[in-house]
């Protein structure tokens, strides 16, 4: 099975846009699962519409909890944190923010009453779905918590796990922005990262910083400019870049607000404007399957 | 007066608002005005305002180092590691950095007292200025997980004068650590979004998450704005949040983007509408004092 | 000799060698002569990261001194190999395959990291 992830750097490229149609193209050949690493602010399920068959819990790992019936108040728990996480409230002089903390565990060891305990926290849920196109694997991470490379992680390891089962051809990711936790967990065992960018200057900017993660992970890179004719100079630029870097170019999408008022029909934009984009679209994933061998 | 601009939904128009927002206020006389960029994975505030960096400094994480003559190879380090960043086998303790999270309980832990710390960067913070505008941003190493630390690093040295001065945050993408990391201590959350399915779900989550952690006064602006507000709108009379301002879609408006404009330069009415956004801003943070 | 081997259930000799190391369901340690086995859950499955790492202490700690598993990433390996554990890549098939095997000299032996780092279950 081929392992195929969507990345960008910056946010609002085009990235769930590009793998909604994608999916739809490959799924009309092969067998496809899908999963949505971007557990923060997962988007990829308003334009599949999939069926939730099984949820999970997910555990994100320790937590530690002041005790305040033992608590003695030596402050010892907020000397020793090195995440700030120790910190007075109107109830409690010493209270740990599970916002912050991260389930070291060095408070608990250091408290001299044994007034901390280790709390096994909730975090999110993740969910297996089916869909038009083929299983998706995504997932909910609760406002405010930490961890999304672990949940990005048991989404992959899932949903990489499913397709070996059940013999499917390509595990198509629709990654998060930036280059942090989520991106590596992401990036981490694909086959190839499709950058989706735009010709920006921070789409551009971004992009390199991308491509470095991608690069520090040996992970081959392909380019698809989205709104390519919003600055053809700019694109030009990328052109250059991707050329000089031996990224592929593969494709170019046109600036089109049709493409923003059709996100509200809940579908890809091969079958909303399907005039227009599935040629462009059939190109991409041809160029893709090149890539990869396929 | 602290305002962070969070979205949820990443290319929203955080930057573009954060930036068109301070040279505004900048241009038009008001206090004086800091724009920091915390979205320290992928700054990208600098590539619009072309600031000069007069100071910088390193930011650091502290990470152990073993003394192999005190070393025992009892184990202890590997067994109190929640991270699995050490192992030891052979009589020998092997370091694995990159799981390492810089906590420090290995060597408070270690029986010999074989474990030291020592500094290592994990990102940096630059300062400067555009003409009367006062910026700052943090940038995180490539290879390096966790964006927090840069924040809270980057917020301490910037953010001096939070009761006299105005200080605009542009924060990242998402609802998790590094975005709670941003808008801790503020005094107002400006929410950015798009009226599309995509730009109201994610909406939802950081919305939740002010509900939950923070309860700071809050208000919406309207990127790409046009027939399909009513989505938007909806949802902020349910939670009740004002809709402070809205800006076009306008292609006009995405090529200026695309060249590193300023909206204010290419739509001067925008610059007003900024204003009005600030003073309802000021209203907002004024009402909430006066409940507690 | 202690040897470990990486499975995909807890069935006993029939049970299923699994590919995976850090994030196998369960090890069975067996006794290379006895063959005295007991079959124990994999803790390092739940861990968020190095769960190679954390298997592999594990597997130091109890004195095994060789083995068994499909895919093993670099990190694991390196915690193997400094603490003296040869590996082998077994063939499929159960945890009784894969003693027989052992004993008959027939595996290959892993003398460094076969995949890439995560790779699992591939």
């Amino acid at each position: 099975m081929k392992e195929i992830l969507i990345i960008s750097g910056k946010g609002g490229t085009g990235k769930t846009t590009v793998t909604a149609s994608l999916a739809d193209l490959a799924a009309q050949k092969y067998q496809l699962v899908m999963a949505d690493a971007d557990v923060d602010a997962a988007n990829l399920e308003i334009l599949v519409n999939p069926t939730v068959e099984k949820e999970y819990a997910f555990m994100a790992g320790n937590i530690a909890v002041i005790d305040q019936d033992s608590c003695t108040l030596c402050g010892r728990c907020a000397q020793v944190c090195h995440f700030d996480a120790v910190r007075e409230t109107d109830d409690a002089p010493y209270y740990i923010d599970p916002a912050y903390c991260e389930g070291c565990l060095s408070c608990v060891h250091q408290c001299p009453v044994d007034a901390i305990k280790v709390h096994n926290h909730q975090s999110g849920e993740w969910y297996r779905s089916k869909s038009p196109y083929g299983p998706l694997f995504h997932a909910n991470l609760y406002p405010g918590e930490e961890n999304s490379g672990k949940l990005v992680t048991v989404i992959k390891e899932s949903a990489r796990a499913f397709g070996e089962d059940s013999c499917k051809d390509f595990l198509l990711i629709d990654g998060p922005p930036g280059i942090g936790c989520p991106v590596t967990a992401a990036l981490n065992g694909v086959d190839i990262a499709v950058i989706v960018s735009e010709p920006t200057p921070t789409g551009f900017h971004d992009m390199r910083r991308v491509k470095a993660a991608a690069d520090f992970f040996h992970i081959p890179t392909l380019l698809v400019i989205n709104k390519h004719d919003l600055n053809l100079k700019m694109e030009d630029t990328m052109r250059k870049y991707a050329g000089e870097k031996n990224i592929p170019v593969i494709g170019v999408i046109p600036y089109d607000e049709h493409i923003v008022h059709a996100q509200s029909l809940y579908q890809p934009i091969t079958q909303t404007l399907h005039a227009r984009y599935q040629p462009i679209f059939q190109q991409l994933w041809e160029q893709i399957r090149l890539h990869i061998g396929m | 007066m602290v305002i962070t601009i969070a979205s949820g939904k990443g290319g929203t128009g955080k930057t573009t608002v954060a930036v068109n927002l301070a040279q505004s206020l900048v241009q038009n006389n008001v206090r004086k005005t800091h724009l920091i960029d915390c979205d320290v994975e992928a700054p990208n505030a600098a590539l619009f305002l072309n600031p000069d960096i007069d100071e910088n400094k390193s930011v650091e994480r502290m990470l152990p180092v073993i003394d192999p003559e005190k070393c025992t190879a009892c184990g202890t380090c590997a067994q109190v590691c929640q991270y699995n960043a050490l192992a030891v086998a052979g009589g020998k303790v092997l370091f694995f950095k990159e799981l390492c999270h810089a906590c420090g309980s290995c060597a408070l832990q270690c029986p010999e007292g074989a474990i030291r710390e020592v500094p290592e960067q994990v990102g940096l913070l630059e300062s400067g200025h555009k003409e009367r505008l006062r910026f700052a941003q943090g940038t995180l190493e490539i290879g390096f997980s966790s964006p927090t630390p840069v924040i809270r690093a980057l917020k301490k040295w910037a953010i001096t004068e939070p009761s006299k001065e105005i200080y605009i945050l542009d924060a990242s993408p998402g609802a998790s650590c590094p975005v709670v990391e941003t808008i801790r201590d503020s005094d107002f959350l400006l929410f950015v979004t798009e009226p599309t399915p995509f730009g109201l779900h994610d909406l939802k989550v950081v919305v939740a998450l002010n509900q939950k952690e923070f309860h700071l006064p809050a208000g919406i602006i309207i990127n790409k704005s046009g027939a399909q507000d009513g989505l938007i709108e909806e949802f902020a009379a349910q939670v009740n949040l004002p809709i402070l301002m809205r800006i076009p879609l306008a292609r006009q408006l995405a090529e200026a983007y695309a060249e590193g404009k300023l909206f204010i330069d290419v739509q001067p009415q925008l610059r007003s509408d900024f204003l009005a956004a600030y003073q309802r801003i000021g209203d907002l943070i004024t009402a909430s004092q006066d409940k507690t | 000799m202690q040897i470990a081997i990486s499975l995909e259930d807890n069935g006993g000799m029939d049970a299923k060698a699994s590919s995976i190391f850090g994030r196998c369901a369960f090890f069975m340690i067996v006794d290379s002569e006895s063959e005295v086995f007991e079959i124990k859950a994999n803790t390092a499955r739940q861990a968020s990261g190095g769960a190679g790492i954390q298997a592999a202490q594990w597997i130091i700690d109890r004195g095994v001194t060789a083995v068994i598993t499909g895919n093993l990433g670099p990190k694991a390996f390196d915690v193997l190999s400094t603490g003296k554990i040869a590996a082998f890549k077994h063939n499929g098939g159960s945890a009784n395959d894969a003693l027989k095997a052992y004993q008959q000299d027939a595996l290959e032996s892993l003398i460094a990291p076969n995949v890439s780092a995560h790779s699992g279950s591939k």
